[in-house]
This record gives structure tokens, C-alpha cells and sequence, in this order.
């Protein structure tokens, strides 16, 4: 990148105040937790406020500041509309979080209920896709950190992802999901002035006939309401974002993490105030064209619209609003994350009987090992941030349907799950490669439902709900 | 798997080198030869210190009537939004190259409407199920176990 729109030293002052702010904020927080349950959980008290506030920050990640502008630049109006639908997942969760914390006051992780409610095998096929998942995530939040600094500084891609996934690392070290639920409230208050901010300068500074003009001549089918891959795009964008809020650990610890009565109601205003954003954040990269801006890298289009409109105050918000949301969800991630592998694979298949101390520095230990892991996956840039979030379309939606079965249905069964979610993974890849990223949830999600219906239509099995409730999680069975 | 995951990821398809170049300078390469979704990415091999690079679109191999893009000093360009068609593309330095790059050809031709709404109706009807599944299990659950 040449034409910077920051100089590499405000840059570096940007991320060192942010940095000091995170840390701080990270450090002061954990000052007051005292058991397992204050650090993985901020024990279990979190009000409405805040829940909802964590629950929208997560969900407003570096993939809606700056995968929503690459897909409106690559799918046009469906694609930001599209990214939009990604707000249902929210809204579809509010009542299973209530269900969840019924079925199980007193679980850790999403892994704890698949285990206790499919057995051995659903649960370690499922361990699977979370992992792939979470590390997927957070390499494509590590890549958006390099992208978006380079972008609008020309500062090495490296230097700004290492710097961001290093703070995030920290200030989640010292205060656990109580630090990552406070600051989330901070960040989202950041993520929705600035977003608006862009737009409207974007709206007044250009207008809508000079972009409808440039996009008609150069870029007609950004325009077209028939664009077949943009139509395909709709409802996988929807499937894959339910399929990661359903199976992933960051919004079952919340859901175990916030009061009673309160989950439903927190996710469900959420994703209300979620909705608006991908089409706000993805409308400026339709004025790519109208501003003459070359966009080297589809990813990049973002940073570089607010760059060339606003020069270095555009630039600068831009880094705010960016640096704000990826601490939101890298935190989030690496907490949930950690919470699962110290819960479902060093306590559950390695240290069963470990002391609370014990799965405190372990969990630690996973925080640490996680940001060390993504770090090393995010140095080759392996691909464009869209390109790889829906790669892992394959995985998660082939999860919808096990939980959704699994937290109502009695005759739902481990090996019917186990199945499902393998196969729907396996032939929605297949459709990544074969077909589009933008089929690739649709594809899976559809297979997984197909192979849940056979199998509750072949076996007969009656679960007992009330085995879970009274189970004593975070111990194998 | 995670490394099979992520090395399937690495694969890149094959651009597509119509004609010799009239210099060996600049190499330009497209990400793909057939584009299903209107967009690709364009690449070539030279930096430039101190020239801006000019990029040319045209549907003919003999650049009649081309669309110029001025695009600063970076050795990349995203292009998207096309329509279904051949489209040619060369790369020089700006203002005037006095030679230009190889030419690259990239055809697009999108998806059949018929095989897109296939699939948007297959969502639709997922999402359908979802949504009721959710909301008359939502009322039950509440009553308990």
C-alpha cells in the first residue's frame, strides 16, 4: 500500500493508546475475581445491559466492519443485505439461551451439554467443529488487525496483527469474561457512533445518484437484484450465522453467564441493534467506483473509502472503530474458547479430577497457547477475510440442527448427531470448492437436517431432559 | 484436519495468459480464467517506486475503446461487479506505457438464474422449518422438561 492515508507513527500512537486503555481496563476488571466461576463466567450475574451490550460487540466483529464492505463490493446490494440476515442467529437464540440455562444452571460450555445430552462420540466430532471454527475466527480477526492497519497506515501486515492479537491476549489474561463483557460495552458504543459517522459523511460528501451513476457504467451487476450468486449468498449468510451462534462456546457462556430471565431478552435486542450495521458499514464500499479508488485487495475496501473521504480524521475513525470491534470479539473468543478446551479437553479427557487452582492456570495456559497458535496461522495471509469466514459456513451450520434437536426433542440420538454433523461438513465443503463459498452453510445445514430426520425416524429413542439438569457438569460422565 | 482445512484453502486457481507479451516487464495474472460471481483479483510481479501503474479493460483482444483505471503504486487490483462476457485486461506504467504487460483474459458467466433460486428456495425453506421448530418448542419448553 503507497498512498497511506495515516503516517505509520499516528498509527503506532493509536494502537499504543488503545492498547494502554485495554490493558488497563483488562487489569482493573480482574482485580475482583475470586472463583473459577467470576473468571469464566464473571459470576453468573450479569444484567441486561451489559448482556445486551456483550452480545451485540461480539457480534459486531472485524467480519461486519470489514467483510460487509467486501461482500457489497463483491455481491452488491444483496451482499451487504445478506451479511445483514446475519442478525437472525441473534434473534433465534433468545429463546434457546433461556432453554439452555434451564436445562443447565450450572454448565460451562456448549460442550458440556452435547456431551451430557449425546454421549461420547456427538460430543467429540462436535469439539471438532468448535475448534476448527474458533480458530478460523480467530485467524480471519488476527488477518482483519494486519489488514486494516496496513491499509490505512502502510504499516507491515505482520506488525499490526501481531500488536492486536497481543493486547487482546492480555487484558483477556488478567480479567477474564468480566473484563471482556466490560470493555464490550465500551467498544460497542464506539463501533455504533463510528459506523454511523462513515455513512452519513459517505451519503453527503458523494450521494446516492453519483454512485448509482459510477456502479451502472462500470460495475452494473453490484446494481442487479437477479445476481444469482448474490441470491444464493442470502440464506447461507443467514444458516452460517445461526450455525455460529448456536454451536459456539461465546454465546453459551453468556448464556450461562447472564441472570436469570435475562439471556432471551438480552440476545433478542441484540440482534435488532445488530441489523442495520452490516448495511451501514456495507454501503460505503459502493462508493469505491464513484471515488476512483483502486481496491487492491477486495478485503481492503473498507478502510480505504473512509481513508479517501475523510483523508487522515477517516482514517482515524476508521482504526478506532475497527481496533474497538476486533478487541470485542477476539476477547470474546478467546475466553470462550479457552473456557472449552480447559473444560472439554484438559478436564474432560486429561486431568478429570482437577483442583479449581489447577483449571484456573490451565485456562490461562489456553488463553496464552491460542494467541501464540493464531499467530503463527495468520503470519502467511492465506486468503481474503470473506473467502475464509465462509469456509467455516461448512462446519458450523452442519451444528444447527444436532443442537436445535437435542435442546427440544427427546428422540433426538448421539450417533444420529455424530452423523450429521460429519456429513453435513463433508459435502458442504465439497459445495465450498465445487460450487461458491456462498453455498457452502446452505449446503450443509441441509444435509444435516436430513440426516437428523432419518435417524430420529429409524431409532426410537426416549432422552430424559431432567439427566442433564441434575448432572454435576465440567466432569466427564 | 485443522492443516487439511487450511491447506485446501491455499489453492489457487490458474490465470489465464492469452497472448506473448510485448515486453517481459510486467507479468499480469488473473485469479481465475472463468469467474461464476463477477469478480476476481489481478495481480503482476513489478512494484513501483516512483510510477503509477494504469490498468486497461476491454472485450477485445485489440483494446478498442478500453476502460482505464489509474492505480497508484500497488501490484494488485479487485475487480468486480461484471456483467456475463469476455473481458481483456493489461497493465503498463502511467501515464503512457511505452510497454505494456501480457494480456489476460477472463470470462464471466454467472451462474443460471434457475440454479440460484434453486438454491435461495432449498434456504428458504431451512430457514422456514428453523423458525417454526424454535417457536412451537419455544412455548412447551417453558413449561418445563
Amino acid at each position: 500500500m503507497d498512498s497511506s492515508f495515516l503516517s505509520p507513527n499516528v498509527a503506532f500512537l493509536l494502537l499504543f493508546v488503545f492498547s494502554v486503555l485495554w490493558l488497563f481496563l483488562g487489569w482493573w476488571l480482574g482485580r475482583s475475581n475470586k472463583t473459577l466461576d467470576d473468571y469464566m463466567l464473571a459470576g453468573r450475574k450479569v444484567g441486561f445491559a451489559l448482556a445486551t451490550a456483550t452480545a451485540m460487540a461480539t457480534w459486531v466483529t472485524s467480519n461486519t466492519t470489514m467483510a460487509a464492505p467486501q461482500l457489497a463490493y463483491q455481491l452488491g446490494v444483496w451482499g451487504m443485505i445478506g451479511y445483514s440476515l446475519g442478525a437472525i442467529g441473534l434473534l433465534l437464540f433468545a429463546p434457546l439461551a433461556a432453554r439452555i440455562k434451564t436445562l443447565l444452571p450450572h454448565g460451562y460450555t456448549s460442550g458440556d451439554f452435547i456431551r451430557l445430552r449425546y454421549g461420547v462420540w456427538a460430543w467429540r466430532t462436535f469439539l471438532l467443529i468448535s475448534l476448527v471454527y474458533a480458530f478460523g475466527w480467530l485467524i480471519s480477526l488476527g488477518m482483519a488487525g494486519g489488514v486494516v492497519v496496513n491499509a490505512l497506515s502502510g504499516v507491515d501486515y505482520q506488525i499490526g496483527m501481531t500488536v492486536i492479537l497481543a493486547v487482546c491476549v492480555g487484558y483477556t489474561l488478567m480479567g477474564g469474561l468480566r473484563a471482556v463483557i466490560a470493555t464490550d460495552f465500551i467498544q460497542s458504543l464506539i463501533i455504533i457512533v463510528g459506523v454511523l459517522v462513515l455513512a452519513w459523511i459517505t451519503i453527503t460528501q458523494i450521494g446516492f445518484d453519483e454512485i448509482h451513476v459510477t456502479l451502472e457504467q462500470e460495475r452494473p451487476a453490484l446494481l442487479n437484484l437477479l445476481f444469482p450468486a448474490a441470491i444464493m449468498f442470502l440464506f447461507n449468510n443467514l444458516l452460517f450465522g445461526v450455525g455460529e451462534i448456536f454451536h459456539s462456546n461465546v454465546w453459551w457462556s453468556r448464556a450461562f453467564a447472564f441472570k436469570e430471565g435475562v439471556g432471551g431478552k438480552a440476545y433478542f435486542v441484540a440482534g435488532l441493534m445488530w441489523l442495520p450495521i452490516p448495511v451501514v458499514a456495507g454501503f460505503v464500499a459502493l462508493a469505491a467506483p464513484a471515488l476512483g479508488i483502486s481496491v487492491p485487495a477486495a478485503d481492503m475496501v473498507g478502510p480505504l473509502v473512509a481513508g479517501k473521504l475523510l483523508g487522515g480524521v477517516g482514517a482515524i475513525l476508521v482504526f478506532i472503530v475497527v481496533f474497538s470491534a476486533l478487541a470485542s470479539s477476539l476477547d470474546s473468543l478467546l475466553a470462550a474458547t479457552s473456557d472449552l478446551i480447559t473444560e472439554d479437553i484438559y478436564k474432560g479427557h486429561f486431568n478429570k479430577n482437577a483442583t479449581e487452582q489447577q483449571t484456573q492456570k490451565a485456562s490461562k495456559m489456553i488463553i496464552v497457547g491460542l494467541g501464540v497458535t493464531a499467530w503463527l496461522l495468520c503470519l502467511p495471509k492465506i486468503s481474503t477475510l470473506a473467502s475464509l469466514l465462509y469456509f467455516m459456513g461448512a462446519f458450523v451450520a452442519s451444528a444447527i440442527w444436532p443442537i436445535v434437536f437435542g435442546i427440544y426433542f427427546r428422540r433426538a440420538n448421539g450417533m444420529t448427531a455424530a452423523l450429521s454433523m460429519l456429513l453435513g461438513t463433508a459435502i458442504g465443503l465439497w459445495s465450498y470448492f465445487a460450487i461458491g463459498f456462498y453455498v457452502a452453510a446452505l449446503v450443509s445445514c441441509a444435509v444435516s437436517l436430513v440426516v437428523m430426520l432419518v435417524g430420529i425416524g429409524l431409532m426410537d429413542a426416549k432422552f430424559n431432559f431432567e439427566q442433564i439438569a441434575q448432572s454435576k457438569t465440567g466432569q466427564s460422565q | 484436519m485443522l492443516a487439511v482445512a487450511f491447506g485446501l484453502l491455499m489453492v489457487v486457481s490458474s490465470s489465464s495468459v492469452v497472448s506473448a507479451a510485448e515486453t517481459d516487464a510486467i507479468t499480469l495474472q488473473a485469479s481465475e480464467s472463468l469467474s461464476t460471481a463477477g469478480y476476481f483479483n489481478l495481480s503482476w510481479d513489478k512494484s513501483a517506486q516512483n510510477h503509477d501503474f494504469v490498468l486497461q479493460q476491454a472485450s477485445s483482444r485489440g483494446f478498442d475503446s478500453p476502460v482505464e483505471w489509474r492505480l497508484g503504486k500497488t501490484a494488485s487490483f479487485s475487480m468486480s461487479g461484471l456483467e456475463n462476457g469476455t473481458y481483456y485486461y493489461r497493465v503498463g506504467y502511467w501515464p503512457k506505457p511505452q510497454a505494456w504487460s501480457n494480456v489476460v483474459q477472463v470470462q464471466v458467466q454467472h451462474h443460471s438464474l434457475g440454479k440460484a433460486f434453486a438454491i435461495f428456495s432449498l434456504g428458504a425453506l431451512i430457514f422456514l422449518v428453523l423458525v417454526v421448530v424454535i417457536l412451537i418448542n419455544r412455548k412447551q419448553a417453558n413449561r418445563g422438561f
